[in-house]
């Protein structure tokens, strides 16, 4: 029962929660802090680091806070629907409407009362959370998945959710024994998880670590829907909006449908039609001559 | 990593240290002129679009004194807001490495952006709307000659010969900043020249339209944040440089260089262009990889998609929904091809050789024996190809 790693984009996102059965929510990247998007369920921080340095976890306070559900990280790979997760089944939901579908009800309401590592441990053991994360990997017919789940990846990336929870700001790591309590959403609970956020990036600023933030966010094409049947809305504009979103959906699904599938017959194929003509030969000296330009021996 | 020069390389690593040395002795200024930068961001069909972002700037050409620590003679061309005076866009110039041209913009009266181009790499461009009311190709092509021209940098710069002909050697220290993602906000600066409504519709690339520009060659995976501005990232070249067994921060002393190209030898620890060399062609002898030969442009010099029988073919082995034309056609620049490439060249460097041609009903020549045999399984491949090709003709 491995799990895989998946890419980490908005539409791989999107479409990741869909299939779990969640509606009305979803990802936005986040280009910078000073413009996150307003109407929020959650934030994900995510980066990538080196194996060799750690992520430094700092020794913070946690809580034990029996409103917040909270998983310690047992699988790796799983991390990104992890802390997906963290969000989904915590976030108050002031940011709008949401439905989190009977399947992760379902688990929310069978994991509540298991301790926080045990959670994690059936995030692993989830057939449907699993079969649909894996769903999202590049097909490798030379790789079997078990390989692939174990291939030490020089490159680690770890996933930290942001989510308000009545009224309260909480940092979760699953590499950290509990939530950690950042501080009252009073005002603007982004705000609170901004400057944590930002703490992170300066404190990492010294090991070339890679990162990114995004932002679970209603979905913008149902928030569209409904503006348009407001009395007295600026439809033109409003239209204009939806075409936007919807061009935006369609060409996430084309890109999930490519991620999905194996190119290797294609790509065979391909290779077939480019040395089939008898154009071999000159294919293979532009390609060293390529390859000598590219080691900057010109 | 497509495309990637040594001298970007070099670039590169001096990129991250001697901001502290910018004293305003150790730089002339060869030419300057205002203008703004603009963010490109791909779409899917491989074109970019060309956002032109508010702040007023200044586009600098500069040419390293001897009193600066890279030593006399490089070129460095920058991007300063003329508000905060910082300087997010730096980069060393090296000779016939990069040029700066303008590009074709929807009307002759638009303001006109610019685009900074390296003749290795098409994957790394950047791009500047002027902010000069008088702004013509003789501005384009000083820059041009400038940036590609070191006696001609050298007289502007100097044009009573004040500096000695001997550069003085410097060190090349390669200490790289941190290579921190900026996910932080970069803070707007108010026009005043021009108001920003004027930009924006006269440049005419407004802000949701684009300007079409050629498709990099190649394009990059997209994971966490692809880089829009395809500049490599430190974190990055420190990958590079070990895979080619070269430390990030060298602390033996290396070889001097002696090379004519404007290159730094070292003092005391850092890597010389001759190191590079070396690494590189160490580098050179490995293997091969599919994607080296099975390009974009190789499939538009062979003009396969000409041929209704190879289209058809091809399409057919596209995912359900995405069978037509235009959707081969940017499926050839995906990233998940270039995926499916490299897969497929670690299975055919690898043991599994023989089973893979199996697989897709391939033979296994004397040729392609000798070829595995001499670790070119990339090539037997295409023989293996090539062969079948023939047969079914």
């Amino acid at each position: 029962m491995s799990w895989t790693t998946i890419e980490s984009d908005p539409g791989v996102f999107t479409s990741l929660v869909q299939s779990f059965g969640v509606t009305g929510v979803e990802f936005e990247e986040v280009f910078s802090l000073d413009f996150l998007p307003a109407s929020s369920f959650g934030l994900i921080f995510l980066f990538k680091y080196s194996r060799a340095g750690n992520s430094g976890s700092e020794a913070d306070a946690v809580v034990d806070d029996p409103d917040v559900w909270f998983a310690k990280q047992t699988v790796q790979n799983a991390c990104a629907t992890q802390a997906i997760l963290g969000v989904l089944l915590n976030t108050d939901g002031s940011a709008g409407k949401f439905e989190l579908g009977e399947k992760l009800t379902d688990f929310k309401s069978f994991t509540s009362a298991l301790p926080s590592d045990m959670k994690g441990e059936s995030i692993g053991a989830s057939e449907d959370i699993r079969v649909a994360h894996n769903s999202f990997t590049r097909p490798d017919p030379f790789v079997s998945d078990e390989k692939r789940a174990a291939t030490d990846d020089d490159d680690v990336f770890h996933f930290i959710a942001y989510v308000p929870v009545n009224g309260k700001v909480y940092e979760l790591d699953g590499l950290k024994a509990g939530p950690v309590f950042l501080g009252g959403a009073e005002s603007n609970w982004q705000d609170v998880a901004k400057s944590r956020i930002q703490a992170r990036i300066t404190r990492y600023a010294e090991s070339e670590i890679k990162f990114n933030v995004l932002s679970v966010v209603p979905d913008k094409v149902l928030k569209l829907q409904e503006e348009l049947k407001v009395e007295g809305a600026d439809v033109a504009s409003l239209q204009v909006q939806l075409e936007d979103e919807q061009d935006k959906r369609k060409k996430w699904d084309e890109e999930n449908v490519r991620r999905k599938h194996n190119y290797v017959p294609f790509v065979i194929e391909l290779v077939k039609a480019l040395s089939g003509n008898g154009q071999a030969d000159e294919m293979l000296k532009r390609g060293a001559e390529k390859r000598k330009e590219k080691a900057g021996l010109s | 990593m497509n495309g990637l020069n040594l001298q970007q390389m070099m670039a590169m690593m001096q990129q991250g240290q001697g901001d502290s040395s910018d004293a305003a002795s150790s730089l002339h200024e060869l030419c300057s002129f205002k203008a703004g930068r603009c963010q490109a961001s791909p779409l899917g069909d491989g074109s970019l679009k060309i956002t032109p972002m508010k702040g007023k700037g200044l586009l600098k050409l500069t040419r390293t004194t001897s009193s600066h620590s890279e030593g006399e003679g490089m070129i460095h061309l920058s991007w300063e807001d003329r508000k905060t005076k910082e300087t997010p866009d730096k980069f060393i110039i090296f000779p016939s490495e990069a040029k700066f041209e303008k590009i074709e913009t929807p009307n002759e009266e638009d303001t006109p952006v610019c685009m900074l181009s390296y003749n290795g790499n098409s994957d790394r461009r950047n791009f500047y709307w002027v902010q000069e009311l008088e702004f013509d190709k003789e501005n384009i092509n000083e820059i041009n000659t400038l940036m590609n021209d070191p006696a001609k940098a050298k007289k502007k710069a100097d044009p009573e010969g004040a500096e000695t002909s001997e550069s003085a050697p410097a060190s090349a220290t390669a200490s790289p900043t941190s290579g921190a993602n900026p996910t932080a906000g970069t803070s707007d600066t108010s026009m005043d020249v021009v108001s920003n409504n004027d930009i924006i519709s006269s440049v005419n690339l407004p802000a949701d339209t684009s300007a079409v520009v050629d498709p990099p060659a190649n394009p990059t995976t997209t994971t966490p944040a692809a880089n829009a501005s395809g500049a490599v990232d430190v974190q990055n070249l420190q990958s590079i440089l070990s895979g080619l067994g070269l430390p990030a921060a060298s602390s033996s002393p290396s070889p001097t260089a002696s090379l004519s190209t404007p290159a730094a030898p070292s003092k005391s620890g850092g890597i010389t262009l001759s190191d590079l060399q070396s690494a590189m062609s160490r580098a050179q002898e490995g293997e091969s990889k599919l994607s080296d030969y099975v390009t974009f442009s190789e499939v538009e010099r062979q003009g396969i998609l000409d041929d209704s029988t190879v289209v058809d073919k091809l399409t057919s082995l596209l995912p359900e929904g995405q069978r037509t034309k235009d959707s081969l056609i940017t499926t050839l620049r995906s990233p998940q091809v270039l995926s499916a490439l490299t897969s497929l060249t670690s299975a055919l460097n690898g043991p599994e050789f023989s089973s893979v041609l199996a697989n897709f009903d391939l033979e296994m020549g004397e040729e392609e024996q000798r070829l595995v045999a001499e670790g070119k399984g990339v090539e037997a491949f295409i023989r293996a190809c090539e062969k079948k090709a023939r047969e079914s003709k």
